[in-house]
């Protein structure tokens, strides 16, 4: 069974108003257990609905979301279902609510009502997981926003959910910031198993998950693996960039140069052009 | 307009015991006309060193001149400096508070005490400036307005003070490539009338399409002013300070290493695809 289910989705924001505005049209789409799936679009192509519709924060108007076995729309399962996904949002200064980072990280686990001895160990274990163990006696309003994202998931990480959906959860961060995510997010997805859907803007994150769902205007536009590169075109036309090799490798593809199509990483055009200049 | 700055020094909490020295001793000059890029980690100083520029942060140590203006000494003419020099913050549009967008627009302009029909066509310049349909959108509020259209708000509010000098911090941040492509043509755009550009930026591939020279800050200390060119081809040195290259020039570099004869520090896709495609045909 998947972990995640979206059936025929559809999500209207101020449904009855003048203002509705719908975000999300019939999206279908399943994540399996254990997979690291990046979710890009360009902005209101209705990714953070998504998101919010993952762990019951919305509920769809149409459709149906299922996370493992239990429907969103149901009230009594809110609790697992919310136990099942965790979310970790944009702005880091957002989701901090304690003033020593331990008691932040403890704060969902106290709310589920674990015994003590429970919650030290969950703690311990999740800031370990994001790699700030050192800094659990320490406040987090001085640290870097990377390390603010870190502690941000450690606090979900403490609830042992089985999907972790990070909704732009690097878009605020400089670049060194925005690689201990990343790192973290890996090793959360290859050790500890944890299925990710991650959204964001930068391709290159969304290349080294295993696979992309890509929105646009609240539907979905394609579902894949690396293939959807080839198609660059299309990508372009839904307001996404190409990877920078992607994109150059286009443009010489454009001129005639032969190479083959959906080319991602630098190495990858490295060694094609390597090799058409051995043949000139 | 020019700045220039001599052996600032700035130290936050003095005398405390989380004292900071945030500048040590920065002596530089944008002069006018310039895209001045300024990179440099998180905490290398960046914010403390603009924020100096509209005399939001005052001078403890060293010297700034605005134009011909020194602005070390405690009394100065603070709304003119304000009005010349536009300072747009991260994330601008979480500064965006008032009922409607003009209002919102036009407050700058109110506290620089102007007539209410000068201040509602300065609005209104500026509105349009940041490509925005003035008759459209001026009632609205500004907090139901799309992500990219708050931040072209929050970016026309700085504009209708009418300033010489734009500076901004990090005007892309979180936005979807789209957006920061339109955010970037319009900054070009804006400086036609307003032609003298600061930009703070983690964005390598943004600082090297864009900016004519850039400052690198590392730990309080400028490191150097370069040109893109210039500081992008030399990779030992940006190891060092732990920057990355833009992403094209990483790419170029590798090509390099593998006999391709092209150009140092490129940082155009167009240059390299020329620059490929002349080795391949050679």
């Amino acid at each position: 069974m998947n972990l995640v289910e979206f059936q025929n989705v559809s999500f209207a924001y101020n449904k009855g108003y003048a203002s509705e505005t719908q975000a999300l049209d019939g999206v279908s789409f399943s994540v399996g257990e254990g997979e690291f799936v990046a979710l890009v679009g360009h902005n209101g192509s209705g990714k953070s609905t998504v998101a919010r519709l993952m762990n019951g924060l919305l509920e769809p108007t149409d459709g149906n979301v299922v996370i493992d076995g239990m429907e969103t729309t149901d009230r009594q399962k809110l609790f697992d279902i919310r136990k099942t996904v965790g979310v970790v949002f944009q702005n880091p200064d957002n989701q901090m609510v304690a003033s020593i980072i331990e008691d932040d990280v403890a704060f969902g686990p106290e709310n589920i009502g674990l015994d003590p001895t429970e919650i030290r160990e969950r703690v311990d274990w999740a800031l370990e997981c994001v790699g700030m163990s050192e800094h659990k006696k320490g406040t987090p309003f001085r640290l870097s926003g990377g390390q603010k994202q870190r502690i941000a998931i450690a606090g979900i990480l403490a609830l042992k959910p089985r999907v972790i959906v990070l909704d732009e959860s690097t878009a605020m961060l400089d670049p060194v910031g925005r690689e201990e995510i990343m790192n973290v997010v890996e090793k959360l997805n290859k050790e500890e198993k944890i299925t990710v859907v991650m959204i964001t803007h930068f391709m290159e994150e969304a290349l080294r998950a295993d696979r992309m769902i890509v929105l646009s205007g609240g539907k979905v536009l394609m579902d894949g693996g690396r293939e959807l590169f080839e198609r660059a075109d299309e990508l372009t036309a839904a307001g996404l960039d190409l990877p920078v090799a992607g994109d150059v490798a286009e443009r010489l593809r454009k001129d005639g140069v032969d190479l083959k199509a959906g080319i991602t990483e630098p190495d990858e055009l490295v060694e094609a052009l390597c090799q058409l200049k051995s043949r000139t | 307009m020019s700045i220039k700055v001599e052996n600032l020094k700035y130290v936050y909490s003095k005398k405390t015991p989380f004292e900071k020295v945030a500048l040590d001793g920065v002596t530089m000059e944008i002069e006018d006309g310039d895209f001045f890029g300024i990179i440099g980690h998180t905490g290398s100083g960046k914010s403390t060193l603009v924020t100096h520029f509209n005399a939001l942060t005052r001078v403890q140590s060293g010297k700034i001149y605005l134009g011909e203006t020194d602005l070390t000494p405690k009394k100065i003419d603070f709304k003119k400096v304000r009005s010349t020099v536009g300072m747009v913050f991260q994330y601008p549009e979480y500064q965006l508070f008032d009922k409607t967008v003009e209002d919102d627009v036009a407050f700058g302009c109110k506290n620089l005490g102007l007539s209410k029909e000068e201040c509602s066509q300065r609005a209104r310049q500026a509105i349009e400036l940041v490509g925005l349909d003035y008759e459209e959108i001026k009632d609205r509020s500004p907090f139901e307005l799309s992500g990219g259209q708050k931040r072209r708000v929050a970016l026309a509010g700085v504009l209708s003070m009418r300033p010489e000098i734009l500076v901004l911090d990090e005007p892309t941040a979180g936005l979807d490539p789209r957006g920061k492509r339109e955010i970037m043509e319009l900054i070009v755009s804006i400086r036609e009338s307003c032609p003298t550009t600061v930009m703070i930026s983690h964005n390598m591939d943004e600082v090297a399409g864009f900016c004519n020279k850039v400052a690198v800050m590392a730990e309080g200390k400028l490191y150097g002013v370069f040109s893109p060119s210039e500081l992008f081809s030399q990779k030992e040195l940006l190891e060092t300070l732990g920057l990355a290259m833009p992403k094209i020039t990483a790419l170029a570099e590798k090509l390099r290493e593998r006999g391709f004869d092209i150009a140092r520090g490129i940082v155009r896709p167009e240059v390299l695809v020329s620059e490929v495609e002349r080795v391949l045909s050679s």
